[in-house]
């Protein structure tokens, strides 16, 4: 009965790989295991007895570690892996057929893989392409706005493909070198500057910026003169500058490409070297992905392919004409024309794709870790959590909890051991802003965490990020590698004295290390299993020592108060949630993407002045914020102000900021079992009511979605549901019940549809619906020839017919069919 | 610091700080029902059983564990309001709803945890059915089975392997609704670490780890003319074992428990108190042989199974330190069918020797290929557990407070004091002083008890000067004691000459095969009772014993005689899978 690997393993370059590791202690469980898995594909039993052994841990808690989190495998995978997200937004647009199809294409279930060993087939967590949903990865490359169709070309050509020989590597998505610029900030103008790059001068930031130099030299004001504008893209040795958005949902967009059609463009012309490229992070409307932004003009180039490139090139670079067509429309040349933008207010995407994130001197000529900078020479931790306090800033992961209240706490502790902690777990379905800000501008949030560190004294902070998100890792690493070389973090930061070390740990897939509590045994190397509460991780968090754990948002607005004061940032906001709040937009709205407003902002403004409303023909029915721990909010209720206790008034959630829309094609039961499944699914299994309770509360609702409900499940589920939230260990199984009581309060009557009348008015639960072609067709066979199973037939020109036993309700037919003939029913 | 003044049910209290709410409930008689909390462990919150109300500043109120909560100045708690009464009742169905139900067929039958609660919550309806977990049952090991599916996660058995004995044989594995605890890999568990201490099965609200039961067998060979039916019986079987027929912890049964075994059909009853007896001889004069030859030190004492087979797996390195001497049972085993054997002139193959034992580790102590004797026959056939010993008495109508007073054979079944002290930690090693000390310096005269050997701190240190030595004592139970004096004799950080390691807490009165429950206050209770039992016997030192100076004078020569070592003392052998 014991798990054995199907082969035995070479051992050799683990061994290399555990013997070369530094700083090697038990913490680091999770990341060998991650290694490991790189190394072989998989985790065999064999590598895993390896790896107890020389980290001296026991060996059923490697295996407990290793059963825990998702991304570990102790089977191998196969040549290829299909990946269907089924993250919220994903699912409102209909991702659940992919499954269906994958199932009938490929003839194994989620998780399998083909006898063949050609095709690994999973189904994976948010993959925060919600922008551009569905989303299918494909070998680790993201596919949006997936058809079936387009998913059944692609598995084919996966099938017919000459099986792979060597290794059985999956490889993640592969992100370049940082680009060395010929220049940077850091280096020095003449012999007199007293910089290096292992002594940086501590106030080369000020002197780099406002040329406040030790020495007073014109020469050197010049070329420093020059070095800014070369940084800020306003050098005029270019032509022209392309700002290219790399967010992931222009990349599954096709943006891959376009840099090379630029490049292949301009050197046909040869002005390559008059044109600069600039990689961004995500400029924030995905929907019309992939953007190019193009100065001069500051043209906002929409839903740009490679075939553009030439007429941009011909008409915007050489001749500086602006090419309308590709425009957002006839009156949005810039981006701030764009309503999108107009009704936005952007402080903490203030940069994030404006500038390259991987170069560190683009957040300092944006003004970047002055507030670090003037808190540390200047001021003192007291005044940071001071500021912080008096900001008002409350913990943008959802909870809302101040955040000048925890550092305090944490401050106050005897024990002078502190951590710091950067929650960059973002695992809610639907939700990608802490990816967009931390791909997009990662700095900030670096400059956040050095601030917090600094005010609570830690001299320890941790990024802790999801493995789904290996770009803004790799960013982070990067970021952190570069603000060491300028002295901006590690020992003795900028020459004050303080020891701040910060290190970016990666999570393995589970969403219940979102909850601080897990996320820190996770940081610890163990289970991402709940703690209980008090003792509050501000008292007693990473072995033993206060800890204070704040989300990404929470760092990324914290350079910003530090630099333009408490006051600057209660300006916008409500008097008891200040600031600004950053949604990601998905789902059934008209235009999806990154949003940041004010609090208070009502619900109907962000979904119609800014997302555009509703998709034509259609209505919004409901509102989904807070992820799987949140609720809906109806449209009847879409003039509430968002904040954080006016969404829990309504039974909702802020949450961390994922806004899923829905409309008359969602299906609110099967949306809340949706969600149910999710936390189920993700549970750590500890205590009782979250583990047992939520299985119950899913099969009940299981039932229902097949038709099979009673009347009685009601009370069972709003039983269930109440003693889930008040008796479970954590905020996972607390909320956990959140998207069935919402959609009970404001939709019970599709609740019941489904019990009474076996009717699902959306006609979405596969159970109660059928497809049903009406007399008036025409014969025309688009749906005879989309159908998946082949099982509609007919002769052309005449009625067609479904074979009902053999439908798998995909639903293609109802959506080809030009003449709405197929009907739901 | 000031107590902290709080209200439980409108009932004021004072707790000292670091209290839980279940703490302060416990202070005013408010029973609050717990599965997974274990004062000996640490906290838990997993099983939300023991939520209580507690008011908000704002007039609303939250559910939270009482078990972890701290109680706080001020506070004011409600245990049983209709809200947490249907809270508990709800949790209760939760865990029914993923569990076999099958109360009539299983080991626990009125002594379940569970079930207690279902009679307590009047449970007559389990409103939630479905899907059920189902894991494989392991019977891999001599000793204990798993049985996942009755499994409620309470995670005793993890905390109580790893916190207290060290040993993390088992572990949570997966995650959700599919979370379970097993060892590593999905092995079985006699392809591990575990050590078959059975501290898990005390810990296990329900029947998910269990005795392997050998009742059974034991009745067939019982039924069977052709064999000789012999029993030994541990030393602190007597303090513990009319628990089973509710009498209170530490109640002495020591002259009923020969009658029941005669009324058995035990045809000879030993005592395993007499191999104790021997087991001081060789091991103290292993002790005086190394003071003697100024090494290896520490000596390690071998008796616990459970200590020996962790310190092959996690110390094997300390082999050559431990005693060569075999365990009590093994003794009275070897001497059975050897010396016994051929005074009675019987065939040692006929022989079919039960021991009763306070312990798991001793099914397997006795299967040990270095316990076989020549001849391929096991020294000891069978071990029953304390609680499989109550069994076998039920089944055969046997009520044991009420019979009438009987006596241990007079060969193999005599015993002093020393002998019996090894049922309690620091026990063995006091005992073997009394000996040693005697040894060192026959003129003197050697105290017969040592405070500081006694106790219920798991590490026990202290020095006794004998003769002209310093003897430098150490005295740990728990496995996960041993570890840390290990690790620091280890690091060079410790200098001790004698150590005594008991896998369980308390010694044997607390080992795994012991009745349920088995908690900090029954374990001192019955080392209690041991002490007084010691403390009335007539002979207190085992080389004053006449049935000891019987058996080197007729068979064995002296102690660690060439005979001696052929049948009394046994080897080691490092063991995988390693353990840290």
């Amino acid at each position: 009965m014991s798990i054995q690997g199907p082969d035995t393993p070479d051992l050799q370059p683990l061994r290399q790989m555990l013997a070369a590791w530094e700083d090697l202690e038990p913490r680091k469980l999770i990341a060998v295991l991650q290694k490991t898995q790189g190394l072989y594909g998989y985790l065999p039993v064999a590598a895993l007895d390896f790896i107890a052994e020389h980290m001296r841990i026991p060996e059923a808690r490697v295996y407990g570690v290793t059963t825990f989190y998702s991304q570990f495998r102790l089977t191998p995978q196969g040549d290829h892996v299909i990946q269907v997200c089924d993250g919220t937004a994903c699912n409102v647009k209909g991702s659940g057929h992919f499954v269906d199809e994958l199932v009938s294409l490929l003839g194994i279930r989620p998780g399998e893989t083909t006898p063949d060993g050609k095709i690994t087939f999973q189904t994976v967590a948010c993959v925060g392409a919600c922008g551009v949903a569905p989303a299918v990865v494909v070998d680790g490359e993201v596919h949006g706005r997936m058809t079936s169709a387009a998913l059944r070309k692609t598995v084919n050509a996966l099938l017919e493909a000459p099986p792979r020989s060597g290794s059985r590597k999956v490889a993640l998505p592969v992100v370049g070198a940082p680009a060395r610029k010929a220049r940077t900030f850091l280096d020095r103008c003449c012999g007199k500057c007293k910089t290096s790059p292992d002594n940086p001068c501590p106030d080369f930031l000020r002197c780099r910026l406002e040329g406040e130099s030790c020495h007073d030299d014109p020469a050197c004001e010049a070329y420093r003169e020059e070095l800014r504008k070369l940084v800020r893209h306003t050098s005029e040795a270019f032509e022209a500058h392309v700002f290219l958005c790399k967010g992931l949902t222009c990349d599954a967009s096709g943006e891959a490409g376009i840099r090379k059609a630029f490049e292949n463009e301009l050197a046909r012309h040869g002005i390559l070297d008059k044109v600069e490229f600039i990689e961004t992070g995500c400029m924030g409307l995905c929907e019309v992905g992939p953007i190019v932004q193009i100065s001069p003009h500051e043209a906002f180039y929409c839903r740009v392919r490679a075939e553009d490139v030439p007429e941009i090139v011909e008409r915007h670079i050489l001749k500086h004409e602006v090419v309308e067509r590709l425009l957002y429309d006839r009156d949005c040349r810039t981006e701030a024309d764009i309503p999108f933008y107009k009704a936005q207010v952007r402080r903490v995407l203030s940069n994030t794709g404006k500038i390259d994130p991987e170069n560190i001197d683009e957040y300092i000529a944006r003004g970047g870790y002055r507030a670090l900078y003037d808190a540390i020479r200047g001021g003192s931790p007291e005044k940071v959590v001071e500021t912080i306090l008096a900001s008002g800033l409350r913990g943008r992961g959802g909870g809302g909890f101040p955040t000048g209240r925890k550092w305090a706490i944490a401050r106050s502790q005897p024990d002078p051991e502190r951590y710091l902690v950067c929650n960059a777990d973002e695992g809610d379905p639907g939700a990608f802003m802490d990816r967009s800000v931390l791909e997009g501008d990662p700095h900030r949030v670096i400059e956040g965490i050095l601030l917090g560190a600094y005010a609570i004294g830690a001299r320890k902070a941790f990024i802790y990020c999801r493995a789904e998100y290996p770009l803004a890792i790799r960013r982070l690493e990067v970021a952190c590698e570069q603000a060491r070389a300028y002295g901006l973090l590690g020992k003795n930061l900028l020459g004050a004295g303080f020891d701040i070390d910060l290190e970016v740990v990666q999570g393995a897939g589970a969403f219940v290390c979102g909850e601080e509590t897990a996320l820190i045994a996770s940081i610890e190397g163990k289970r991402g299993m709940a703690q209980n509460k008090p003792p509050f991780p501000a008292e007693h968090g990473f072995r033993g020592h206060p800890t204070c754990v704040n989300n990404v948002e929470t760092f990324a607005n914290v350079p910003l108060i530090i630099a333009n004061g408490a006051d600057w940032f209660r300006s916008v906001g409500t008097h008891n949630s200040p600031g600004t709040k950053i949604f990601s937009l998905s789902g059934k709205v008209r235009l999806t993407g990154l949003v940041e407003v004010p609090m208070g902002t009502t619900m109907r403004q962000v979904l119609e002045e800014i997302g555009g409303g509703a998709p034509e023909a259609s209505a919004i029915k409901a509102a989904q914020t807070g992820g799987p721990s949140g609720g809906c909010i109806p449209e009847h209720l879409m003039n509430v102000a968002i904040d954080y206790d006016s969404l829990k008034a309504l039974g909702g959630m802020m949450g961390s900021g994922g806004l899923v829309v829905t409309d008359r094609d969602t299906c609110m039961v099967a949306f809340a079992r949706f969600f149910l499944s999710f936390t189920q699914h993700e549970s750590c299994g500890k205590c009782i009511p979250c583990r047992e309770g939520t299985k119950r509360m899913l099969e009940i609702l299981d039932r229902i979605v097949a038709g099979e409900g009673k009347m009685s499940d009601l009370d069972e589920l709003r039983n269930l549901a109440a003693v889930i939230r008040r008796t479970s260990a954590c905020g996972l199984g607390q909320s956990a019940p959140n998207p069935v009581l919402s959609t009970l309060q404001y939709f019970e009557h599709e609740y019941l549809a489904h019990i009474r009348d076996l009717r699902c008015t959306a006609g979405v639960c596969k159970s109660l619906l059928r497809y049903h072609i009406l007399d008036f067709c025409r014969g025309c066979t688009a749906c005879a020839r989309k159908c998946p199973v082949q099982c509609i037939s007919g002769e052309r020109g005449q009625v067609f017919v479904i074979d009902q036993p053999r439908c798998t309700k995909c639903g293609e037919c109802y959506r080809v069919c030009p003449f709405n003939a197929v009907a739901k029913v | 610091m000031t107590d902290i003044a709080l209200s439980i049910n409108g009932i004021p209290v004072e707790v000292p700080p670091g209290s839980t709410l279940l703490d302060a409930a416990h202070a005013i008689g408010v029973r609050i029902p717990t599965l997974c909390h274990d004062p000996q462990l640490t906290i838990s919150g997993a099983c939300r059983m023991c939520v209580v109300e507690v008011a908000n500043p704002d007039g609303s109120t939250r559910l939270e564990p009482a078990c972890s909560y701290p109680a706080r100045d001020g506070m004011s708690v409600r245990t049983n309001t209709a809200e947490v009464r249907n809270a508990r009742r709800t949790i209760i169905e939760l865990i029914l709803a993923n569990h076999p139900r099958a109360c009539q067929t299983c080991v626990r039958n009125g002594r379940c945890q569970l079930q207690s609660l279902c009679r307590e919550y009047s449970i007559d309806e389990i409103r939630y059915e479905g899907e059920k977990r189902c894991f494989e049952v392991d019977t891999s090991t001599v000793a204990l089975t798993r049985h996942p599916d009755y499994c409620i996660l309470c995670g005793k058995c993890v905390k109580v392997c790893r916190e207290v004995q060290g040993v993390h044989a088992l572990d949570y594995v997966n995650r959700g609704f599919n979370t379970i605890t097993m060892p590593a890999f999905d092995r079985d568990l006699a392809h591990t670490v575990c050590v078959l201490c059975g501290q898990c099965l005390l810990k296990c609200p329900v029947a998910a780890i269990r005795d392997r039961s050998y009742v059974d067998e034991v009745e067939e060979a019982l039924d069977d003319p052709q064999r000789i039916c012999i029993v030994q019986i541990a030393p602190s079987i007597r303090a513990s074992v009319g628990e089973l027929f509710g009498l209170p912890p530490g109640t002495l049964l020591t002259n009923k428990i020969p009658t029941a075994l005669r009324r058995l059909g035990f045809r000879h009853v030993f005592d395993t108190d007499f191999g104790a007896d021997m087991a001081v001889m060789e091991e103290g004069h292993e002790l005086v042989e190394r003071i003697r030859n100024a090494g290896p030190f520490p000596l390690i004492t071998s008796c616990s199974p459970g200590w020996v087979k962790y310190m092959e797996h996690f110390f094997p390195d300390f082999i050559p330190m431990m005693s060569s001497t075999k365990s009590p049972q093994q003794i009275v085993g070897a001497l059975t069918k050897t010396f016994f054997a051929q005074r009675m002139g019987i065939d040692p193959a006929r022989i079919y020797l039960v021991s009763i034992m306070p312990c798991s580790a001793k099914k397997y102590e006795s299967q040990r290929p270095e316990t076989r004797m020549d001849g391929g026959l096991h020294e000891v056939d069978v071990v029953l557990t304390t609680r499989e010993f109550g069994d076998l008495l039920r089944l055969h109508e046997i009520d044991l407070p009420s019979l009438p007073d009987g006596d241990f054979d007079p060969i193999l079944g005599e015993s002093t004091g020393a002998g019996l002290m090894f049922g309690v930690t620091g026990g063995m090693m006091e005992a073997s002083l009394r000996t040693v000390a005697t040894v060192l310096d026959p003129k003197g005269e050697p105290p017969l008890e040592f405070p500081l050997l006694r106790g219920t701190s798991g590490i026990k240190r202290g020095s006794v000067i004998v003769g002209d030595h310093e003897v430098h004592l150490c005295a740990v139970h728990g496995l996960g004691n041993a570890r840390k004096i290990l690790e620091s004799i280890r690091s060079g950080k410790e200098n001790i000459h004698f150590l005594e390691v008991m896998a369980c807490p308390g010694g044997c009165v607390g080992g795994g095969g012991q009745p349920l429950p088995t908690t900090d206050e029954i374990r001192k209770r019955r080392i209690e009772a041991m002490y007084f039992e010691d403390r009335g016997k007539p002979i207190r030192q085992a080389h004053r014993s006449p049935a000891v100076r019987q058996i080197y004078r007729d068979f064995l020569g002296e102690p660690l005689s060439h005979k001696a070592h052929e049948l009394l003392h046994t080897t080691y052998t490092p063991r995988t899978p390693r353990g840290f």
